[in-house]
């Protein structure tokens, strides 16, 4: 609650003074609090807020993603007509690792009726699809990558969110919007990108772009280190260490056996 | 008040308490059974998110704790057969290091998946029903006749067995056999666990108490000794090749694994042998066919990440 009411005090500091600013028709502002996340010994997950201002007239989405890259998967199929088996090796290239779009009510209606026009913007699964190669060239490429997105799906990383964006009163001509983007716990570090768009008469008028860094501390981050520039040191140091502990399990336990 | 913490090398935050409990149940199976219990944590910890290869390695890890927490429990029980114990692992790692190799040709080739999961279902069809169809019999021939052991009838294998050179007595087994016989069938078990990349445990359990004739305690503890060292030499090697070890993970599902096995060891010692032999066998035959189950039903997203085993 005190981290919403700071959040929104430097929010309107923000706008007061990004106020002279303000321009054409369309145009849309946006601040993100915080600007990066640090991932610590206890981190579940956050959530990075988001808001701005835009003309009356426009829709807002959000969306967040991830670093690019190409994931290698494995296409389940029949063996002998009777058994399900990981068969042939696909690679999908240059997809996020995350994908979250935030919408709001009103295109989400616009989602439903006219699909069409929803993946014309380009912030749907298959309007991400078309920037994605997937090899080999013959593997059936449209129903590999729906499955892809399933997978994605299932853990969380990749999703559309609709009714998420929702709007206020702004300030003179402009309106308010403002999105709570959930961080899923499974987070890997790096650059993530924060981009919010102005949707008007079927097309994007506007946008802003913002990074978000993710990075490791603390704890989790010594080890990461450890685990990958001196990973023979960190191997013994796991063993020795499970082979103390289970000692020390095993002298406590000789105590108490010795009481009765 | 949820209880989570961030694994770093997994990439992502799991319940302390939920990962503690994983430890105890695992823990427990191998301080009774003698059994790493990799084949029943890696799934587990699968569907809870970690990454496969991050699973495998990091309970490599937790098993070392667990197994020096039982071999040292069985240990004061009179129930590890070091010799025995050693001509086993050093023919486990000559068989492993076969193994690897066999794997390297199998996916040259082509489906080495499809092979690597016959032979599983197969190894543990065979091994499960067979455990338990003989542990059930002794258990009414005991019934019927106490303690009356088929002795008798000296069979082809018991005459082979005593044909074999270097004879030798292994004291805490009670039993006098070739020095070939651990280290052929370490070489055996060794390659077969390298192939379905698990520790071997359920199978060195049946290969010590039925090709061996080790009495079931024996077997419970030595099988423990041997996988402690198997396990601290995969951990090594996967933090140095591939930094798959969450040493996190590891730490909290240690923490009750190791309480595991030390109830565990207990609780096997309270146990008859073949009573051992049938729960073992059920475990073996449910896991087998969870398996099987798998590899029938339709899967519910058509395409997997690459990487697991």
């Amino acid at each position: 609650m005190l981290k919403k009411a700071a959040t929104f005090l430097v929010l309107s500091c923000c706008f007061l003074l990004s106020q002279p600013f303000s321009s054409a028709k369309g145009d849309i502002r946006a601040h993100l609090t915080p600007e990066a996340i640090d991932i610590g010994t206890f981190f579940n997950g956050t959530e990075v807020y988001v808001s701005g201002d835009v003309s009356p007239e426009a829709e807002v989405v959000v969306r967040l993603s991830g670093m690019r890259h190409d994931v290698a998967l494995k296409k389940k199929g029949k063996v002998l007509g009777l058994l399900w088996m990981n068969l042939d090796s696909i690679t999908i290239h240059r997809v996020p690792n995350l994908y979250l779009v935030y919408i709001s009510k009103n295109l989400e209606s616009t989602m439903r009726t006219e699909p069409s026009k929803w993946e014309e913007l380009g912030f749907g699964f298959a309007a991400l699809k078309k920037e994605v190669k997937v090899s080999p060239a013959e593997a059936d490429s449209e129903a590999i990558f729906k499955e892809f997105v399933e997978l994605k799906k299932s853990e969380g990383l990749y999703a559309i969110e609709p009714g998420k964006v929702v709007y206020s009163e702004g300030e003179s001509s402009q309106k308010s919007f403002e999105a709570i983007l959930q961080i899923p716990p499974r987070l890997v570090p790096g650059k993530y990108l924060v981009e919010t768009f102005a949707v008007k008469d079927g097309s994007v008028e506007s946008r802003t772009r913002a990074e978000l860094q993710v990075k490791q501390v603390g704890f989790p981050a010594f080890i990461t280190r450890l685990a990958f520039k001196h990973g023979a040191l960190y191997g013994l140091l796991a063993t020795i260490i499970a082979i103390a502990a289970g000692l020390l399990i095993g002298v406590i336990f000789k105590g108490e056996k010795g009481a009765h | 008040m949820l209880w989570h913490l961030y694994l770093p090398i997994a990439g992502s935050s799991i319940n302390v308490l939920l990962i503690f409990s994983l430890g105890i149940l695992v823990g427990l199976l191998s301080g009774i059974f003698g059994v790493g219990g990799g084949f029943l944590m890696t799934p587990l910890l699968i569907m809870i998110g970690i990454p496969p290869t991050v699973a495998a390695a990091s309970d490599s890890n937790q098993i070392v704790g667990a197994s020096t927490s039982g071999t040292l429990a069985h240990y004061r029980l009179g129930n590890v057969d070091f010799k025995m114990g050693i001509l086993l692992l050093i023919g486990g790692v000559t068989g492993g290091t076969v193994g690897v190799q066999i794997i390297k040709i199998l996916r040259a080739v082509g489906n080495a998946d499809f092979l690597i999961k016959i032979t599983y279902v197969l190894m543990l069809g065979f091994v499960g029903s067979y455990m338990f169809i003989e542990s059930l019999q002794a258990l009414r021939k005991k019934k019927a006749a106490q303690e009356a052991h088929p002795v008798a009838k000296e069979s082809r294998y018991a005459r082979m067995l005593s044909k074999l050179p270097w004879q030798t007595d292994f004291e805490t087994s009670g039993v006098r056999l070739s020095v070939l016989m651990p280290l052929g069938l370490g070489v055996f078990v060794g390659i077969l666990a390298a192939i379905m990349g698990v520790g071997g445990g359920f199978i060195m359990v049946p290969v010590m108490v039925y090709l061996l004739r080790m009495p079931m305690h024996v077997v419970v503890g030595t099988s423990l000794f041997q996988i402690l060292f198997t396990c601290i030499d995969v951990t090594i090697m996967q933090a140095y090749s591939n930094h798959t070890v969450d040493f996190v993970l590891a730490l909290l599902l240690l923490l009750g694994s190791t309480l595991g096995a030390q109830f565990g060891a207990k609780i096997s010692k309270k146990l008859g042998g073949d009573q051992l032999k049938i729960l073992l066998a059920s475990i073996v035959l449910l896991v087998m066919v969870k398996m099987l189950l798998s590899l029938l039903l339709t899967p519910h997203i058509m395409v997997a990440y690459k990487g697991g085993h």
